[in-house]
C-alpha cells in the first residue's frame, strides 16, 4: 500500500444564510494513497463540490478539521492541488497553448520553458497541431482536453476533477473517459473525481465514495477491483454490472430522502 | 449559397447605396425646387466650400482635434484609475459615487460656463470637459468590466497559487476589455462633440467657434462646410477607435460575429448612423422652414429680439401694452432671443416677420450671403461698444496703448479696435490684442490694461464694482459710427404686405418714443415680460438705450432714422476687413419709404 498523499480529518462545513445554519458537510474522515483514482458519486446538491472546494483550499473547513497533504497538516492548499471545476474556462484571448500554460504560468515557471512541456504532453492529450488555435475554434470535447492538460501540467500531486465530461455528449464522453483512464495509469497522479454519473465512477475508479444527501456523509465506500487498462466493453461485463447495481441501490435511497427531505425540511 | 453572398453583399452595400441616393436627393432636389442657398444648400456646393476653406478648417479642426484627444486620453487614464480604486476600495466608492452621479445628471454644458471662467477661454477648459465627460463613461464601463469577471476562472486562478497582481493581469484587465471599449467608442464622438459645444460657448478657435461666428455673420455655406468637417472628424475618431477595438479583442464574440457576418459592419453602420442623423437634422430644418413660411398671417405678426427680455427692446413692451399695435389693427407676438439665435436668420427664412437684429453691419453681411433682408430704420445711431481703461493705468491717448494688452471680443468689436487706433496713427500690431472672456475679471484685476465694454453691461458693472475714475475711448468719437439694432424684415414683406411693414414701424416708433419720453413707466413695463430682471439694472440700461437712440440723427431727424453716410461707412469698414466679398446695394438693404411716411409727431422726441 502506498503512503497517504491526502488525508482529511474531520472535515466539515455549515454555510451561515440569513442566520440560519445550514450544515452542508458532515466531519469527513478520508485518506487518499498516492496514485489513487477515486471517483466521489452523490445525488444533486449534496455538497461534493463545496468538498472539492474545501479540498482545493477555494474554501475554508470548519474550526477543527485538519487537512494534510504527505502526512503533514496544510492550512492553505493553495497552489498545491490541480483543481478543475466543471466548466472548461478556457481564456478566449489565450492560443490552446498559452491556456494549457496557465498554472504553469502562475507557478512562475518560465514561458518558453512552459511552452516547451506542454508541447511534449500535446499529443497525449489528441491536441497536437491545434498549438495556435484559438478557444472558439474548438469542439466541447478538445475545450475539455485542452482544461485537462491545464489541470494536469500544473505541477501538483493531487488532481481535482468536477465533473469535467458532465457537459459532452454521450459518444464524446465515452471517448474521453477511456483516454482518462489511460492517462491516469500511465502517469499515475492521485486522482479525485466528481460525477454524477455511476457508469463513468466504476469505469474510472480504482475506489468508489457515495455520499448521501445534504448533508453529506459517507454512505458507501468501495473498491473497484476491475482490471485496467479498461476497455469500453467493460462496462457489460458481469462484475460490472455487480457494482453498479450496488451503487445505484445506495444513490437511489439517498436521491429518494434528498428528495422528500427538500419537500418537508429544506431550511431555505 | 448565391442568395446569401447576395444578402451580403447587398448588407455591405446598402448603406453606402442608401447614402448615395440621399445625397442625389438632395442635390436635385434643392436645385429642382430652387431652395435658396442660405436654407439648404447642395451638397456639391458644401464639399466644395469646404475645400475652398480649407485653411481655416483644418486649424479650426486641428484646435478642436487637440482638445479631444487630450480630454479624451486625461478623462480615460483618470476613469479607469477610479475604476481600480473602486473596485479595490469600494468603501471609496460609496463616499464618491452620489457626487459624481449627481454632478454627470447634469449636462455638461450647463456648467461649462463655470469652467470657462475658471480656466479661461483657451484650451485648458475643452481639455476638462471633454476628460470630465469621458472619465464617467470610462469609469462606469471599466467598473462594471472588472465586476463581470468569471468568479469561477477567478478561483481556478487562486486554486493555482495566483495573486491579485497575477489575476488582475492575466485575467481581469483582458476580461474587462470589451466593456472598456464600448465606452472608449461612445467616448470618442462624446469628446468631440463636447469639445465643441464648449468651443461654442467661449472661444476663438476651433470648429465650435467657427460655428459661432458663421451663424452669427450669417455665411451659412462656411457654416455648413464646418459641420462637415466635424461630423467627418466625429467619425473618423470613432472608426479609429472601432478598428483598434477589432484589432484588440478579435477574441470577442461581438468582434468575430460581425466578422463573420460583414467585415465591415459595424463601421459601415455607425458610419450610415451618423450620416443618418445629420439628414434627420436637415430634414427637420427644412420641414421647419416650410411649415414657417407661409405662416405670416393677415394682421397677425411676429417679432424676434436679438437677445433676451430687457430694456434694449423697450419700444416693442410699450407699444403693446399702450395699444399703439391695436391701434394700427396688429395682433404683435414678441418673441425673445437668446444664444446662438440669430434673428435674421429667422426673418430671412420666413420664420419671423420682424426682427430687432444685430446692426448696420450683420444687414450688409447678411445681403452679402443672399439672404433677402431688409431694414426699415435702425435704433441705435452708433454703436454701445466703447473701450475703457482705468485712470490709474496711465492711459489717456490711444497713443499709449502700444505694447499693453487689451481684450476685445472677437465678434465685431476688434475692427472697430484696430480702426481707431489706425486713426490715430498706431500700429495695430503694436498693441497685444488678447480674447475677452464673458467676464470682466481680468481687467479687474489689471491683467490687462484696457477692455471692450457695453455701454449699458459691462460698464455698469464696473461702475457697480466702484471704478469711478476710468478712460472711455468711444469708436464715435474717432468718426467709427455703425448703427446697430436694425429693424428688419424680409423682401417678401415689403413685396406683398406693404401696409403691414407700414404699419408696423409707425407702432412701434411710437412705442420707443414713448419709453424714451416715460423712462421709469417703460422700466415697470420692461419689468412684467420678465420679473426677475433687476430692476436697477435696467433702469441703467434704459437710459443708456435712450442715450443710443436719440444719438446724432436720432435727436435731428427722428427715431430709428438710418443716416447715409453711416451706412456707406459701414459698408466701407467692412470692405476693408474683408467682411464683405464685394459691395452691397445699399438701396436694396433698406429703404426709408416706410420711415419716411411715418407722421413726425410719432418719431421725434420732444
Amino acid at each position: 500500500m502506498n503512503p497517504d498523499k491526502l488525508t482529511l480529518e474531520r472535515i466539515a462545513k455549515t454555510f451561515a444564510i440569513e442566520g440560519r445554519h445550514l450544515p452542508v458537510l458532515r466531519p469527513l474522515d478520508l485518506r487518499v494513497p498516492e496514485g489513487e483514482f477515486l471517483t466521489v458519486v452523490g445525488p444533486s446538491g449534496c455538497g461534493k463540490s463545496t468538498l472539492f472546494n474545501i479540498i482545493a483550499g477555494l474554501l475554508p473547513p470548519d474550526p477543527g478539521g485538519v487537512l494534510r497533504i504527505d502526512g503533514r497538516p496544510v492550512d492553505s492548499p493553495l497552489g498545491r492541488v490541480a483543481y478543475m471545476p466543471q466548466r472548461d474556462l478556457l481564456l478566449p484571448w489565450r492560443s490552446v497553448l498559452d491556456n494549457a500554460i496557465l498554472g504553469l504560468e502562475v507557478q512562475g515557471v518560465p514561458r518558453d520553458e512552459a511552452r516547451r512541456r506542454a508541447r511534449e504532453t500535446m499529443p497525449q492529450f489528441g491536441l497536437a497541431g491545434f498549438e495556435d488555435f484559438y478557444p472558439f475554434a474548438l469542439s466541447g470535447g478538445m475545450r475539455q482536453r485542452v482544461a485537462l492538460l491545464r489541470t494536469f501540467l500544473f505541477e501538483a500531486d493531487i488532481m481535482l476533477l468536477d465533473e469535467p465530461f458532465g457537459a459532452l455528449d454521450a459518444l464524446t464522453r465515452s471517448i474521453l473517459q477511456e483516454w482518462l483512464a489511460g492517462i491516469a495509469v500511465r502517469y499515475r497522479r492521485t486522482i479525485l473525481f466528481i460525477t454524477h454519473d455511476v457508469e463513468e465512477a466504476i469505469f474510472l475508479g480504482d475506489r468508489l465514495l457515495v455520499l448521501t444527501a445534504r448533508p453529506a456523509s459517507l454512505k458507501l465506500e468501495l473498491k473497484v477491483p476491475l482490471p485496467r487498462p479498461r476497455r469500453p466493453e467493460l462496462v457489460t461485463s458481469e462484475p460490472f454490472v455487480a457494482l453498479k447495481r450496488q451503487v445505484l441501490e445506495a444513490i437511489r435511497e439517498e436521491s429518494l430522502r434528498s428528495f422528500s427531505t427538500q419537500a418537508t425540511v429544506e431550511p431555505g | 449559397m448565391k442568395s446569401a453572398a447576395a444578402s451580403v453583399r447587398a448588407r455591405r452595400w446598402l448603406p453606402l447605396g442608401l447614402g448615395v441616393a440621399v445625397l442625389l436627393a438632395w442635390q436635385g432636389g434643392v436645385t429642382a425646387l430652387r431652395v435658396p442657398p442660405y436654407l439648404l444648400p447642395p451638397p456639391t456646393t458644401i464639399v466644395v466650400k469646404a475645400w475652398a476653406d480649407r485653411e481655416v478648417l483644418a486649424a479650426a479642426l486641428g484646435t478642436t482635434m487637440v482638445e479631444a484627444l487630450a480630454g479624451y486620453a486625461l478623462g480615460n487614464a483618470v476613469g479607469f484609475g477610479l475604476a481600480l480604486l473602486f473596485f479595490y476600495r469600494p468603501r471609496w466608492e460609496r463616499l464618491a459615487l452620489g457626487l459624481i452621479v449627481a454632478s454627470n445628471s447634469v449636462p455638461v454644458i450647463a456648467f461649462a460656463p463655470v469652467v470657462i471662467i475658471w480656466f479661461g477661454l483657451g484650451i485648458v477648459a475643452k481639455v476638462l470637459l471633454v476628460a470630465f465627460v469621458t472619465c464617467f463613461l470610462t469609469l462606469q464601463a471599466a467598473l462594471q468590466g472588472l465586476r463581470h469577471v468569471d468568479s469561477q476562472a477567478e478561483s481556478l486562478l487562486r486554486s493555482f497559487g495566483a495573486g491579485e497582481a497575477k489575476i488582475f493581469w492575466t485575467l481581469r484587465l483582458p476580461a474587462s476589455l470589451p466593456h472598456l471599449f464600448t465606452a472608449l467608442r461612445v467616448g470618442s464622438v462624446r469628446s468631440v462633440i463636447v469639445a465643441i459645444v464648449a468651443e461654442m460657448l467661449g472661444s476663438y478657435r476651433g470648429l465650435g467657434w467657427v460655428i459661432f461666428e458663421t451663424t452669427s455673420s450669417m455665411d451659412y455655406l462656411r457654416l455648413w462646410a464646418t459641420v462637415l468637417t466635424a461630423s467627418v472628424a466625429g467619425v473618423g475618431f470613432f472608426l479609429a477607435v472601432s478598428a483598434v477595438e477589432r484589432r484588440a479583442l478579435w477574441w470577442h464574440v461581438s468582434v468575430n460575429e460581425g466578422r463573420r457576418r460583414a467585415r465591415r459592419r459595424s463601421g459601415g453602420f455607425s458610419m450610415a448612423n451618423g450620416i443618418g442623423r445629420w439628414f434627420t437634422c436637415v430634414a427637420l430644418v427644412v420641414m421647419g422652414a416650410a411649415t414657417a413660411l407661409p405662416a405670416a398671417a393677415q394682421d397677425r405678426v411676429s417679432l424676434r429680439l436679438k437677445w433676451l427680455h430687457q430694456a434694449q427692446f423697450a419700444g416693442y413692451y410699450v407699444a403693446q401694452e399702450k395699444g399703439f399695435y391695436r391701434d394700427e389693427r396688429l395682433e404683435v407676438t414678441i418673441n425673445p432671443g437668446g444664444p446662438n439665435i440669430v434673428a435674421e436668420n429667422l426673418v430671412a427664412s420666413g420664420a419671423e416677420d420682424f426682427a430687432q437684429g444685430g446692426g448696420i453691419e450683420s444687414l450688409l453681411t447678411g445681403r452679402d450671403k443672399g439672404l433677402p433682408l431688409v431694414a426699415s430704420g435702425v435704433l441705435f445711431q452708433k454703436a454701445p461698444t466703447v473701450f475703457v481703461a482705468k485712470k490709474e493705468s496711465g492711459v489717456t491717448r490711444l497713443e499709449d496703448l502700444v505694447g499693453k494688452k487689451v481684450s476685445t471680443w472677437y465678434t465685431g468689436p476688434q475692427f472697430i479696435l484696430r480702426a481707431m487706433l489706425r486713426s490715430q496713427g498706431v500700429d495695430p500690431a503694436r498693441v497685444i490684442e488678447v480674447p475677452q472672456p464673458v467676464t470682466m475679471a481680468p481687467f479687474l484685476r489689471n491683467e490687462v490694461t484696457v477692455a471692450a465694454a457695453n455701454t449699458y453691461n459691462e460698464l455698469q458693472t464696473l461702475y457697480a464694482e466702484g471704478l469711478r475714475d476710468l478712460v472711455i475711448f468711444d469708436p464715435a468719437d474717432f468718426g467709427i459710427v455703425i448703427p446697430r439694432d436694425t429693424i428688419v424684415t424680409s423682401e417678401r414683406m415689403v413685396r406683398e404686405k406693404p401696409d403691414v411693414v407700414q404699419r408696423f414701424l409707425r407702432a412701434s416708433l411710437r412705442g420707443w418714443k414713448y419709453a424714451i419720453e416715460h423712462q421709469a413707466e417703460a422700466v415697470d413695463i420692461v419689468m412684467k415680460q420678465n420679473p426677475n430682471l433687476k430692476k436697477d439694472h435696467q433702469t441703467v440700461m434704459m437710459r443708456e438705450v435712450a442715450r443710443l437712440v436719440v444719438w446724432g440723427p436720432g435727436k435731428e431727424r427722428g427715431i430709428g432714422y438710418i443716416d447715409r453716410r453711416a451706412a456707406e461707412f459701414t459698408q466701407k469698414f467692412l470692405l476693408e476687413n474683408q467682411q464683405l466679398s464685394k459691395p452691397v446695394a445699399l438701396d436694396q438693404a433698406y429703404t426709408m419709404r416706410f420711415w419716411d411716411a411715418v407722421p413726425v409727431a410719432d418719431k421725434q422726441v420732444k
